[in-house]
């Protein structure tokens, strides 16, 4: 019989009068994938917590290694061996790998550190894992895929049982994600159990060994490995067309060229788009996105290459050239990234017209009041918000989107659209990327997992070690 | 139909930015006039209300230039010193038999020479504001004392009636000018915060400095504005202290970025940046001159005077803080629903 490491007993909590967690009911076995679709984020993250800690519930039972951890009659609020594995690392960036893994470790019992022994130790773990870092580094040189890598070992030498893999092809390319996956794998031999969280289940069915359903706080569905199909999801998710299909490369040739850029990690790129046209710049092995990025943002500047809009070259680099020729940024996950908390909807809305629209130093009333009649069409009463904080995500994306419309640019970056989006969400962003298409804007998505931009994109070009690849 | 017309009207001055705090720090200040009013009828003369205008001008200005400052998510420790700079640079000039305007003139600029230094130390080397403001506080507080041989100055003398009486003896319809100079500016600098791209920029800067980069704001010369303007405050200031007292004295000012923070601070101004607006810092200046002048009237020693106003600025704080808190729980709460 198989032993369990977590089981679920028909657990709900409630925060506020909201429930987030509704009856919820599944068990993760001792050395098992157990995947997790949340159809949108409603008591995804207090789910997450739950499993970490004992926190208290409304109703149910949970199991940890077979012990009741935690019930609604009393709840311990310590820790469970679980560690989260998501974008937001939890190492000390300013020491080294070895004192991540073994001496910021609870079970490090040394007063003095051996330094040298420590060092041949984690080598040698490192090795056997095919890991290829240098123990004696500090973890701030890394790449977020190392990072990623040191947190697991961490996690298991540290005595973990389950780990909780949170979106994780967000961040890491296609090739990172399938060693990662190989990582994952080697280490379920050996007993250990994950929980592994995705937006697509096309993801989920190729690592995992059952995937459960969530939406609104509540398991709709557990499938078994024999079970995965596209089919069985049918009634359940909703199925995203692209209206025109992906065209030849050889049909356009832009009004937007980016041409022959080099940095750190670009080798010379090229490429144009046309008003109205959107392209996906899939990077497999996330080592160019980030420099276009960072030049666009005007963190660094490139070693050669050029900008031409309308066959006119545009000097830049910083976020307000760019925007001062029609060129607009749209980061992952934009709505922490571009919003002011502090200011209204419609401040939000308006912010970047006064510079690049108008050129006005006044705040002219007559001219918002205009602005504000003509949205609260397409918005509705959001436009009366004056916080922020009360709207919801979908809204919030809105109105990063509809900032965009309103400055009416030539081309749009977008960096990972549907990074940690829910399914709800995602249809909603494509609607998005589809109305600028449709303001004849320019669209660029820049992305290190294919997800959805499919949906949107009239072209992919995949970029290989900063090259596009012809294919 | 009115009273949901009214309904509608008292919502909407209420989700202005920042309204909602200076409402309640309003109705505080009016308690605190009522129970001063109750507890020494004089508190209510003509003389005593006119006197306590004047005294809270320079705190006005001071919150002003702070204000700024605090809503870019910043802070000025510099502005006592500056005040001291610029009353003993004017009053040494003055003295030397320099004409006072061109004396004010020499006092502005190199008081404007510090909000720069300032802007730029943490916008352009990215030092932290606490430091290249304690830094800039004390060379300006050198300056003020190297000026004149590390003495205090003599009388700026006859020549000056007219700075006098500009800055602080003289009247106009009726009113002390050194109100009517609070006044007007902060008028203009109400306007430039509340209507202009400027000011948009400062919120920005304060309230999301990385969507503030990518919406391209320039942060530097945002930061350096607000700078800027609290030098411009501190240097008026200053002229305010030599035209009162008639001479330079080198410690003027001392512990007035504190008195510049508390009025900001009790006004509804975040010291964690993007929130206030300037209406606030009038009310916190006068709960800060209505409380001195209505302790001193109800015999409290300076001490007593100082406790009070501390225990005030560290529970508006905490409001701040508090507040600040339960809105990024409401955000994180949306965020589940999504």
């Amino acid at each position: 019989m198989k032993e369990e490491i977590l089981r679920i007993e028909n657990v709900s909590k409630e925060i506020d009068g909201n429930t987030y967690l509704d009856n919820i009911n599944f068990q993760i076995f001792k050395g098992e994938i157990m995947g997790l679709l949340p159809l949108n984020n409603h008591g995804k993250s207090q789910l997450i917590q739950l499993i970490s800690q004992n926190i208290s519930i409304d109703f149910g039972r949970i199991y940890f290694d077979e012990r009741l951890v935690n019930n609604y009659e009393y709840s311990n609020m310590r820790n469970n061996k679980v560690y989260l594995i998501d974008k937001q690392v939890k190492l000390i960036e300013s020491l080294k790998v070895i004192d991540n893994i073994y001496v910021l470790n609870h079970e490090f019992d040394s007063y003095v550190i051996n330094e040298k022994k420590l060092k041949e130790k984690t080598d040698e773990l490192l090795e056997e894992l095919s890991i290829n870092i240098q123990s004696s580094q500090y973890v701030s040189e890394l790449s977020l895929y190392e990072k990623t890598l040191v947190e697991i070992v961490k996690a298991i030498t540290s005595g973990v049982q389950l780990i909780i893999i949170l979106e994780i092809s967000n961040f890491l390319s296609i090739e990172e994600l399938i060693n990662f996956q190989k990582l994952m794998k080697y280490y379920t031999q050996k007993g250990i159990s994950f929980l592994y969280i995705a937006n697509h289940h096309e993801e989920a069915f190729k690592i995992c060994d059952r995937v459960c359903l969530f939406e609104n706080g509540r398991v709709i569905k557990v499938i078994e490995k024999k079970d995965f199909s596209d089919d069985i999801l049918k009634p359940y998710i909703i199925t995203f067309e692209n209206r025109e299909g992906l065209k030849d490369e050889n049909e356009s040739s832009g009004n937007f060229e980016f041409k022959n850029f080099t940095s750190e990690n670009l080798k010379g790129i090229s490429f144009s788009v046309k008003a109205g046209e959107c392209i996906t710049i899939l990077d497999i092995n996330n080592k160019g996105i980030q420099d276009i990025a960072e030049i666009l943002m005007g963190k660094i500047q490139p070693i050669e290459g050029n900008i031409n809009l309308d066959h006119k070259r545009i000097d830049i680099i910083d976020t307000h050239s760019l925007l001062e020729n029609k060129i607009a940024f749209v980061p992952e996950e934009p709505v922490d990234k571009m919003l002011f908390y502090d200011m209204s909807y419609l401040e939000n809305l308006t912010f970047l017209l006064m510079d690049y629209k108008f050129d006005e130093s006044i705040v002219n009333k007559k001219i918002l009041k205009n602005i504000k009649e003509e949205y609260r069409n397409i918005v509705g009463g959001n436009i009366e918000a004056a916080d922020l904080r009360k709207l919801d995500k979908k809204d919030l994306y809105n109105l990063v989107y509809m900032r965009i419309i309103l400055l009416n640019p030539k081309i749009v970056f977008i960096m990972q659209p549907f990074s940690n989006a829910d399914m709800y969400l995602r249809g909603r962003i494509i609607e998005l990327i589809n109305l600028l298409k449709e303001k004849g804007i320019g669209v660029v998505i820049l992305a290190v997992s294919i997800s959805d931009t499919l949906f949107v994109s009239d072209r992919l070009l995949i970029m290989e070690d900063g090259k596009i690849l012809n294919i | 139909m009115e009273s949901n017309n009214s309904s509608k009207r008292f919502k909407r001055i209420f989700s202005k930015r920042g309204m909602g705090q200076v409402i309640t720090v309003s109705i505080g200040l009016i308690m605190l006039i009522i129970v001063f009013g109750f507890l020494n009828p004089n508190f209510f003369s003509y003389r005593n209300i006119s006197n306590l205008l004047r005294q809270i001008a320079p705190i006005i200005l001071i919150g002003v230039g702070q204000s700024y400052v605090l809503i870019t998510g910043n802070i000025d420790l510099s502005i006592g010193s500056v005040v001291g700079m610029s009353c003993m640079i004017s009053a040494t000039l003055m003295t030397k038999g320099m004409n006072p305007w061109l004396a004010v003139c020499i006092s502005y600029i190199s008081s404007i020479f510090i909000g720069i230094l300032n802007g730029k130390l943490i916008s352009k080397a990215k030092l932290p504001a606490f430091i290249a403001t304690l830094g800039t506080m004390t060379i300006a507080r050198g300056i003020a004392q190297i000026v004149n041989n590390n003495y205090n100055t003599d009388s700026i003398g006859a020549k000056a009636e007219g700075f006098r009486n500009f800055f602080y003896y003289g009247k106009t319809l009726g009113l002390y000018n050194t109100i009517w100079i609070a006044l007007v500016m902060w008028l203009v600098f109400n306007f430039i915060l509340s209507r202009t791209r400027t000011g948009r920029h400062i919120y920005a800067v304060g309230s999301n400095i990385n969507a503030a980069n990518l919406s391209g704001v320039n942060i530097s010369s945002t930061i350096t504005k607000a700078y800027l303007v609290s030098a411009v405050c501190s240097a008026t200031v200053g002229l305010i202290i030599t035209a009162t007292s008639g001479m330079g004295t080198m410690d003027a000012g001392n512990g007035y970025e504190l008195y510049a923070v508390a009025s900001s601070v009790i006004g509804g101004v975040s010291t964690l940046g993007g929130q206030g607006i300037l209406l606030g810092t009038i009310v916190g200046a006068s709960i800060w001159g209505v409380l001195q002048n209505g302790l001193q009237f109800a015999g409290a020693p300076v001490a007593i005077r100082n406790i009070v106003i501390g225990i005030i600025v560290i529970i508006s704080v905490l409001l701040d803080i508090v507040v600040r808190a339960n809105k990024n729980v409401t955000k994180s709460k949306s965020k589940g629903k999504s």
